[in-house]
């Protein structure tokens, strides 16, 4: 081999140099490498949080821009770098933050595991005193946010490409603290307000309240299993 | 149309690779494409649509699974986890092959979605050696090692001769990019026929082609490896010549070739023109030069 070498410069410079110039946030010395860099995570971002988009139009741009400037990627695992941006924007834009964090955990359910098929037969055959001992699981997929403002509203204006409807309803703020469920019964995730009910439910099943215990909450316990929002079921002995 | 290998275990003619918005349609139409490549990176997901999308098109198709995030050059080392999630993923959708670039995309704790060049120096060789050898060991096969486009190198004109010895050194197999050897030999001024010819081309298993963009920046032209269009014509030109070289060594078959459309991605009808153009080209490789009778 005939190589030259770099120079002066150790592989560890070299490598050091080159991720240095790419995260520049101002004029650097590859700026086609700083672009991808900066291109390349906008796009990551855009692709989670995309109802901020219509929202807040070129303003989203310098946003992205500003976060990525004090968040230089660390990691090729996402999660934390996307994650991140939700306390970002809250020092911004709060207004908007609902509305990313609806977008994040609609995001979260698309690329979770599918739910396991609900064991019919195994839970049929359980006698009484079984069943009220029995705990139950969320889907991969289930996700929940909490918020004044009617995300579910306004995620489907969104769907529906009426950004006017998405301003109106982000300024309309319930008295207090409504949940909104990120479920996937198909592919495609959506997002519903939860009930009185669903919320009592959720808590329990969190908290691994056994079935005897749950009350009224139960009612609704059988359409959870029919959209798979739970997909499996242990006995505590 | 059946899903065939042939006894290689090898592709043949040409591919393109699967991106989502067109799944659904190439999942409901089967459209008589050779194989498909698939981004590992787009098939980690532990379900939903995407996964079964992919699962689906790795039933009906071959498929050769192709890596961005490895980066392989990493003076920190690999990622061994992501090389056994890319095995794991190569068993289920029964993979022909996997490749990944000669390139880095992090130092320390710092990352880019970006494949950036290594420098082509005996410590860079070792280094990739070794890694090379690491990622063997778990693929259990030769990994496919790719070419990069960049824009700024103390030595480009060293690198067909670096890539030719790594891969003669470590044993992996190529896929050569010709939209990024024409991409750099323009950006750095040297011949893409004799980088080609100075790679072994017995070694080469896949060809990329890919649209590129220019922009001239202080009146000098600039080429960018967008794979935001159609391959030009000076890229398929390459392509000719690539394959006419590599059919001029001892080798059995033609390499494979796959379309790459990262970035403004068209209707599928769009693709399959592309597919068409390939196949011409392939095709006046393969026929047998007319001899004129006196």
């Amino acid at each position: 081999m005939t190589i030259n070498g770099t120079g002066s410069l150790s592989l560890q410079q070299w490598q050091h140099q080159f991720m240095a110039q790419a995260q520049k946030a101002e004029q650097s010395q590859y700026p086609e490498h700083q672009r991808h860099y900066w291109l390349g995570l906008r796009g990551w971002l855009r692709k989670v949080y995309q109802q901020l988009e219509p929202l807040l139009g070129d303003e989203l741009d310098r946003i992205f821009d500003g976060f990525i400037a004090c968040h230089p990627l660390k990691s090729s695992n996402l999660d934390c770098f996307e994650a991140v941006f939700i306390e970002h924007l809250a020092q911004l834009k709060p207004k908007y933050v609902d509305v990313a964090k609806a977008d994040y955990a609609l995001y979260q359910s698309y690329y979770a595991a599918d739910a396991k098929a609900f064991q019919f037969a195994a839970f049929s055959a359980l006698s009484t005193k079984q069943l009220d001992h029995t705990t139950f699981n969320l889907a991969p997929w289930f996700r929940w946010v909490e918020s004044k403002q009617p995300l579910d509203e306004i995620w489907h204006a969104f769907k529906s490409g009426n950004t006017e409807a998405m301003e109106v309803l982000l300024r309309r703020k319930a008295k207090c603290s409504q949940v909104f469920f990120s479920v996937r019964p198909d592919f495609q995730p959506q997002l519903i307000k939860a009930s009185s009910q669903d919320i009592a439910l959720l808590n329990a099943i969190n908290l691994n309240i056994p079935l005897a215990n749950m009350g009224d909450w139960q009612a609704v316990l059988p359409a959870w299993i029919e959209k798979r929002m739970v997909d499996q079921f242990q006995v505590l002995h | 149309m059946p899903k065939q290998c042939n006894a290689e275990n090898s592709i043949t003619g040409v591919g393109v690779s699967a991106r989502a918005p067109h799944l659904p349609l190439i999942l409901q139409q089967k459209p008589n494409i050779a194989w498909f490549e698939l981004l590992v990176d787009n098939c980690f997901a532990k379900g939903g649509l995407d996964y079964h999308m992919f699962e689906a098109l790795a039933a009906h198709y071959p498929v050769v699974l192709h890596g961005v995030q490895l980066s392989l050059g990493s003076y920190d080392g690999i990622d061994v986890d992501y090389i056994q999630r890319v095995v794991d993923l190569k068993k289920r959708l029964n993979g022909v092959w996997y490749s990944e670039h000669c390139s880095f995309s992090g130092f320390q704790s710092a990352r880019t979605p970006d494949l950036l060049p290594m420098p082509y120096t005996k410590e860079s060789m070792a280094l990739l050696l070794k890694h090379i050898d690491q990622v063997q060991q778990l693929i259990q096969e030769p990994l496919r090692l790719e070419n990069i486009s960049y824009y700024h190198h103390t030595h480009p004109e060293q690198e067909a001769e670096f890539f030719a010895e790594l891969v003669q050194r470590s044993g992996c197999r190529i896929l050569l990019d010709v939209n990024n050897i024409f991409v750099n030999s323009v950006n750095f001024s040297f011949c893409p026929q004799a980088f080609v010819k100075a790679i072994p081309l017995d070694k080469v298993d896949q060809i990329h082609v890919a649209g590129h963009t220019k922009e001239v920046v202080d009146g000098k032209v600039r080429l960018i490896d967008t794979h935001s269009g159609p391959a030009t014509d000076e890229v398929l030109c390459l392509l000719e010549f690539t394959l006419k070289a590599c059919l001029a060594e001892p080798r059995s078959n033609l390499p494979s070739v796959n379309i790459e459309w990262d970035a403004q991605i068209p209707d599928w009808p769009m693709i399959m023109l592309e597919v068409d153009k390939i196949s011409v080209v392939m095709d006046k490789v393969r026929l047998p030069p007319v001899i004129v009778e006196a």
